[in-house]
């Protein structure tokens, strides 16, 4: 339980001031890191709004990228070339998505679904999206009989 | 029945704690042994209460006492055994249960390590934290997670199961285990930090107590990290298996500080330097499995992971703040006794290499804890949703994964104080080649990106290196000896665990290393419509529909695609619908070899004969897992105490295993 370290003798004088300017230099360095992580994260910060909502939003948002999120519209879903088109509900708007890519497994009617990806342009009812999520709900409890029907808000009734 | 008596054994180490807790501070307060020696033994009825209460549990679950409200909420009669018996952490309240098993376990264990110096201060206060540590846990469960609460109103004839995720793949009776051995062992080097802080014995000696722990702990984290990934991938059915998601991050962060503090205690233990930074990594990763926890386990994030909204949230913060207030206080108040009293010479030594390591670490912490939980602050004061991004994770990961390749290259063939440039020529100028070497020969074979091709070529050169270690050793031991080939290795290995053991560790890395570039740079991935007898083909495979079957049981339902791929037979990627939920569960199909994986998922069940499946050809993931097996094995071997009479006698020379093998003499 001793501490057997070996005493350094101290530092000679010009070491010490090459020392300052090291410190100098790690500083800079650190804070140009950091500054780059701000900065990286400030472009990749990815906004989740429901269908509604970002409707409403949409004159300010603009086409940054975005998660929309709703319920798909029952029978909606039509395969393209390059990957699905179908139709998002939410708070009583509708809009439609062109998905490039992809499907999560168990993408079907009346799936809770968050889309990825930005508006065709400012006003337009059209989402173009790169990344499809199923949104694992918490409703993990029996299934109703009204497979026939959607929930009314699958983001919200949890 | 059941009910009460769990809740009585929950009070039952509730009150142990506290009195242990009482009586280890009295001891220590009036200096008196027998205090402590009793405060000591109020950890028989600890071990008692928490394995009693454990057990009990699962006794309710297979006696599918649905009086009680978890078994009411995570088990079914028709729940096969093996999830009948993981049902115990299949939701909040069990896994505080297994937690505080855990806890109580690592506690005794360490209370069995250091029975002949209980009445030592460090060991005193350190016995006086753990116990804090798992009063608080008793406490949660009793106040807030109580897993034997009764049901409200009439008893259910039949329980709900368990969430449809976590009994559809035999893992889970593993990977969550592995995770609350990783995360709960830190409180034993934490509890040893705070009482050498208060104490004042801040030399090596409480390093070189926890050590092993430490060790251990990082071991079952990696375990679990690894486990998690192969989990993601084989069960959850989206391909990948590491998507920073906020759980995910929260095991990831406690890693990284740990890591980084297993490397600079080496400095600490040769030199005598980087006293506070040890100090503060420690509690840093200590604060890192309670925010993990609290991410997890408190309902701010919707998950797998996440089971439901629940009021634990606020006593983790509670005990957060306090954690990491009362530390750095404390590291404050001592902050001048900590003062190292030697200082790195050279840029180009060893104690520089941790360093730097030591940073990179420290840095990939910083972002990573960054962008988890920005989210969360932004959502808690502007009522906004938002999600960092995977372009910010992975193009910040990149950089700093590779500089830490190139210091597992460069950093274990460096001497302690200053290298020579003869030495650094002797020592690298051969790996350096093999790296250069890789990276053309990547290149001409077409490797895509900087990133990749960096990669390769560091991993080439990391593993000359190590291998030029082992090499070295070998053949000294060899020479000195006369041994066979096996026996050398054998005796140079045992002679020094704790080296080797470490270089398998970076083997390890560098094969996870090259498995994250060229699964990540080398992945078809197609989405294939298909009727009944119809073929596609994909990167040279030949996929044939060939129809569906349904599997019934109590437990679920299960529609399987019946397909057939060109060299490997008939594969069957599905859906399981469980009577609980009303989403179904995707359960991909995957065929692995080394350098292959054929991975099929079923996107959605069949309607009028047409399916759809989604094929993904992925390149090397299996290494992914034999590097994490390898890490395993190397953490396992560096845990072996040394064989004193295998070292060599200081006259041989070791070369580049000459710091390593001087100190482990130093040690024995």
């Amino acid at each position: 339980m001793t501490d057997t370290t070996d005493a350094m003798p101290p530092a000679a004088a010009p070491a010490k001031k090459k020392l300052k300017w090291r410190y100098v230099v790690v500083a800079v360095l650190c804070v140009g890191a950091v500054g780059w992580m701000l900065v990286l994260m400030q472009r990749n910060v990815v906004f989740f709004k429901t269908v509604s909502e970002a409707v409403q939003d949409q004159q300010g948002d603009g086409t940054r990228a975005m998660r929309i999120g709703g319920g798909v519209v029952p029978g909606s879903i039509k395969q393209n070339g390059t990957g699905v088109d179908f139709e998002l509900y939410e708070g009583g708007v509708t809009v439609k998505v062109n998905h490039t890519g992809n499907e999560p497994p168990l993408f079907q009617d009346c799936a809770p679904v968050v889309a990825e990806g930005k508006w065709t342009a400012v006003g337009s009812q059209t989402f173009n999206s790169t990344k499809l999520l199923i949104k694992h709900g918490n409703d993990y409890r029996p299934p109703e009989d009204s497979k026939t029907k959607c929930p009314d808000d699958p983001f919200r009734d949890q | 029945m059941k009910a009460q008596l769990g809740t009585i054994l929950i009070l039952i180490g509730m009150a142990a704690s506290l009195l242990g807790l009482a009586s280890t501070a009295g001891g220590i307060a009036r200096k008196e042994r027998r205090l402590l020696e009793t405060g000591r033994r109020y950890l028989y009825v600890i071990v008692f209460a928490a394995v009693g209460a454990f057990v009990l549990m699962e006794w309710a679950l297979f006696a599918h006492d649905f009086s009680i409200k978890f078994v009411s909420e995570n088990v079914a009669r028709a729940t096969p055994g093996l999830y009948t018996f993981t049902a115990a952490w299949s939701a909040l309240e069990g896994s505080i249960l297994l937690w505080v098993l855990a806890l109580a376990i690592y506690i005794a264990a360490t209370a069995f390590r250091f029975r002949k110096r209980y009445d030592e201060p460090l060991v005193a206060w350190a016995a006086l934290v753990q116990y804090g540590v798992l009063l608080f846990f008793f406490a949660l469960m009793f106040f807030a997670a109580n897993p034997f609460k009764e049901v409200t109103g009439e008893i259910p004839l039949d329980g709900r199961g368990p969430n449809p995720l976590l009994q559809n793949h035999p893992l889970v009776a593993i990977h969550p285990p592995m995770l609350y051995l990783g995360y709960v062992g830190f409180t034993i080097p934490f509890s040893f930090a705070i009482a050498a802080l208060v104490t004042g014995r801040f030399g090596e000696g409480w390093l070189a107590s926890t050590r092993r722990t430490t060790l251990i702990a990082w071991g079952f984290l990696t375990a679990g990290i690894v486990l998690g990934a192969w989990w993601s991938y084989a069960v959850l059915g989206w391909g990948g298996y590491w998507g920073w998601d906020p759980v995910e991050n929260a095991s990831l962060l406690p890693w990284l500080t740990a890591t980084a503090f297993i490397h600079s205690v080496m400095v600490q233990e040769r030199r005598g330097m980087l006293r506070v930074w040890n100090l503060s990594l420690v509690v840093a990763t200590f604060c890192l499995t309670i925010l993990g926890t609290f991410l997890t386990r408190s309902g701010v994030i919707n998950s797998v992971h996440a089971f439901s909204e629940s009021s634990i949230g606020p006593w983790l913060l509670t005990f957060l703040g306090v954690v990491a207030l009362g530390s750095v206080a404390l590291i404050a108040w001592r902050g001048d006794k900590l003062r190292s009293p030697g200082h790195i010479d050279s840029p180009v030594s060893r104690e520089a290499a941790f360093l730097l390591n030591n940073l990179l670490f420290a840095g990939f912490a910083l972002v990573v804890l960054t962008g988890t939980v920005f989210p969360l602050l932004v959502e808690a004061l502007q009522d906004k949703q938002i999600t960092v991004g995977e372009p910010y994770f992975e193009r910040l990961a990149a950089p700093i994964g590779i500089a830490l390749l190139f210091l597992m290259a460069v950093g274990p063939a460096l001497p302690w104080r200053a290298a020579s440039g003869a030495l650094l020529r002797q020592r690298l100028l051969v790996p350096a080649w093999v790296g250069g070497i890789t990276m053309v020969v990547a290149v001409l074979f077409g490797a895509k990106g900087i990133a990749n091709v960096l990669a390769f070529g560091l991993a080439a050169f990391t593993f000359a290196s190590v291998g030029r270690s082992f090499a070295i050793g070998i053949r000294a031991r060899k020479r000195a000896t006369e041994e066979g080939l096996p026996t050398a290795t054998y005796r140079a290995v045992r002679s020094n665990p704790r080296l080797y053991g470490g270089l398998t560790v970076h083997i390890g890395v560098i094969v996870i290393a090259v498995a994250l570039a060229t699964t990540g740079g080398y992945t078809t991935k197609r989405e294939l419509q298909l009727d009944p007898g119809q073929s596609a083909s994909v990167r040279g495979y030949e996929i044939t529909y060939l129809g569906q079957s349904i599997e019934r049981s109590a437990q679920k339902n299960t529609i399987k695609a019946n397909v057939r791929v060109s060299g490997i037979g008939e594969m069957h990627p599905a859906i399981s619908t469980f009577p609980n939920a009303s989403q179904g569960i995707g359960t991909p199909s995957i065929h692995s070899t080394p350098w292959r994986d054929v991975y099929l998922t079923l996107v959605s069940s069949p309607t009028s004969g047409r399916v759809t499946i989604g094929v993904q050809i992925g390149t090397m993931v299996m290494f992914l897992w034999i590097g994490g097996l390898i890490m395993l094995l190397g953490i396992a071997l560096a845990l072996v105490p040394a064989r004193k009479r295998d070292v060599l006698p200081a006259t041989v020379d070791l070369d580049a295993a000459d710091d390593d093998a001087s100190l482990a003499e130093a040690n024995a």
